[in-house]
């Protein structure tokens, strides 16, 4: 236990590392899990566990800087868990949600506290013409936030999996269908935020024109995106051609007064 | 692409690669006081060390650059470029109110540029390969990690990369220009049809939510799910993402208030045993 609890710290360390220390490498679920995976001893099950992760984070990423949920925990514990209790997917799913949520305290108390200092120490350095130890509170910081995430999934891991066991196999049946519906559900959220993070009200017809294609026509995410990118590059080129009309014409001084006649009408009832 | 390298000089090369890879570094401090601004100043160290050759200028040069600076990383490579191209400049012949044009430079492009780097690589290039990769990987083939973190990733750092040249050379001018002309606009929208089409198959494809609710209705098996199929397939995963896109825009839920009633609702009608 002591050599896995290590690995998946390790990993731990490597997912925060690559993504925010040096790199900026996106390491979704969808590859956490199969790491994990291989260092737990079961590659497929890694592999369709950080895929069942991924459904449901999907919709979770960084806008701005504020992170709603910490994916990387998410992933890596949901994973590890998922594997080292037996439950299967739906079990890894209905745990990765609250873990992403408690891990992501403490990622808000290192950005929202500790790095306050860091911040403040690398201001006095270089009011202080001391950008040597500017470097050094930099490159602090770039271990220090990996380091702290990897000591507590390896403690988590130590102490964790055995309460966690008993409590899931102490669980009735129906609670384990409450499981299972949960993953199945959750992705649905992702789903509609990433849907509100494009919207756009001429364009959503092509939400529905994606949904038949997979549904009645049988088509994989392949070909799908294939024919979304022909669409697309259509749709820019001649939109843009589009918007170079107009403003000629404004520039002509042509229909400057009537712009918004049935558009606006129309822009009204749907919004 | 090798365009836009070929004009600059071997040593102005080396320098805006030297910030490219200086960048990797931007969040380490990371606070949501100045958010990447002091990460933002360590990038460009060696490079304003160069330019300002007296050691007051210098440091009020990196102090300058320790402000306030958030933006998506795929294209703070241009920003970088551009900045140090004025930074240059200034050490040259001293700009009036290099403090505030610089700044203002930076906060200005650094919003359009989230949002075209959210909008095409976070919200759209991230949603496209992870739907290609999840197709393999939910099936338990590992092919689908690998897929993914290619094609994510290799149109990423080119970008990446080049955009820190492109900054250099042609500067601030490009982009308030593709933002006056419209082309910006365009491309978003053609983005988000790519992704919203990606979505729809990945509702039918990644949401597996159905009715496990069965009875017999005067001796005949009722299944309901059987009926949802026969209207349209999918349609539960369908009406509960409509549900959850509608009380975002419409009531203004909060993503965690649904994050919470999911699971509620969810565990609920899962443990009676209604959907699955």
């Amino acid at each position: 236990m002591v050599i896995k609890a290590l690995l998946v710290g390790i990993i731990m360390f490597f997912a925060k590392f690559f993504d925010w220390g040096y790199f900026n490498v996106q390491l979704r679920p969808i590859m956490l899990g199969p790491i994990v995976g291989l260092a737990l001893g079961d590659l497929r099950e890694g592999v369709l566990m950080g895929a069942a992760i991924e459904a449901v984070f999907l919709g979770t990423f960084s806008v701005g800087g504020s992170v709603p949920s910490d994916i990387a925990s998410a992933a890596i514990f949901g994973t590890a868990f998922g594997i080292l209790l037996g439950k299967g997917t739906s079990a890894a799913v209905a745990l990765s949600v609250p873990i992403g949520l408690l891990a992501n305290l403490l990622f808000n108390f290192i950005a929202g506290f500790i790095f306050n200092f860091v911040v403040a120490f690398e201001d006095r350095a270089v009011a202080d013409h001391k950008d040597k130890l500017f470097t050094f509170w930099h490159i602090f910081a770039m271990l220090f936030y990996p380091t702290v995430f990897g000591v507590m999934a390896f403690v988590v891991m130590m102490i964790g999996v055995q309460p966690v066991q008993h409590f899931m196999n102490a669980l009735p049946p129906y609670i384990n269908n409450a499981l299972t519906a949960m993953s199945a559900a959750l992705p649905a959220l992702g789903m509609a935020i990433l849907t509100n993070s494009m919207w756009d009200k001429s364009i959503l017809p092509f939400f529905f024109i994606g949904f038949i294609l997979a549904a009645y026509l049988k088509l994989q995410t392949m070909p799908i995106a294939v024919l979304g990118a022909a669409v697309a590059v259509y749709y820019v080129y001649n939109d843009f051609q589009h918007r170079k009309e107009i403003k000629a014409l404004k520039a002509s001084g042509v229909g400057s007064k009537s712009d918004k006649g049935e558009n606006g009408e129309m822009e009204d009832f749907l919004s | 692409m090798s365009s836009i390298t070929a004009k600059l000089s071997p040593e102005e090369r080396k320098d805006v690669s030297r910030i490219y890879w200086r960048g990797f570094t931007v969040m380490n401090e990371m606070t949501y006081v100045r958010m990447q601004g002091p990460g933002f100043g360590w990038t460009l160290m060696p490079l304003l060390r160069k330019i300002y050759k007296d050691d007051d200028e210098y440091y009020e040069a990196l102090a300058r650059h320790m402000q306030y600076f958030n933006t998506n990383p795929v294209f703070l490579p241009f920003i970088q470029g551009i900045v140090y191209s004025m930074e240059k400049q200034n050490a040259k012949k001293p700009i009036d109110n290099i403090e505030e044009s610089v700044q203002g430079l930076k906060v200005g492009l650094m919003g359009p540029l989230a949002g075209l780097g959210d909008s095409f690589f976070t919200g759209t290039w991230r949603v496209i390969t992870t739907g290609v990769g999840l197709g393999l990987a939910s099936k338990g083939n590992v092919l689908g990690a690998i897929l993914f973190f290619v094609l994510f990733h290799v149109p990423y750092y080119l970008v990446r990369y080049y955009s820190g040249f492109f900054g250099y050379s042609v500067g601030a001018s490009f982009i308030s220009k593709a933002q006056e002309s419209g082309l910006l606009n365009s491309i978003t929208r053609g983005c988000s049809i790519l992704g919203l089409m990606m979505i729809g198959a990945m509702t039918f494809l990644n949401v597996p939510l159905k009715f496990s609710f069965a009875t017999k209705l005067g001796g005949v098996p009722f299944k309901l799910q059987t009926l949802m199929d026969g209207i349209l397939k999918g349609l539960l995963p369908l009406l509960v993402v409509w549900l959850l896109i509608w009380l975002i825009r419409s009531k203004k839920v909060s993503v965690t208030a649904l994050l919470i009633g999911v699971i509620v609702i969810s565990a609920l009608l899962g443990g009676f045993g209604i959907i699955a």
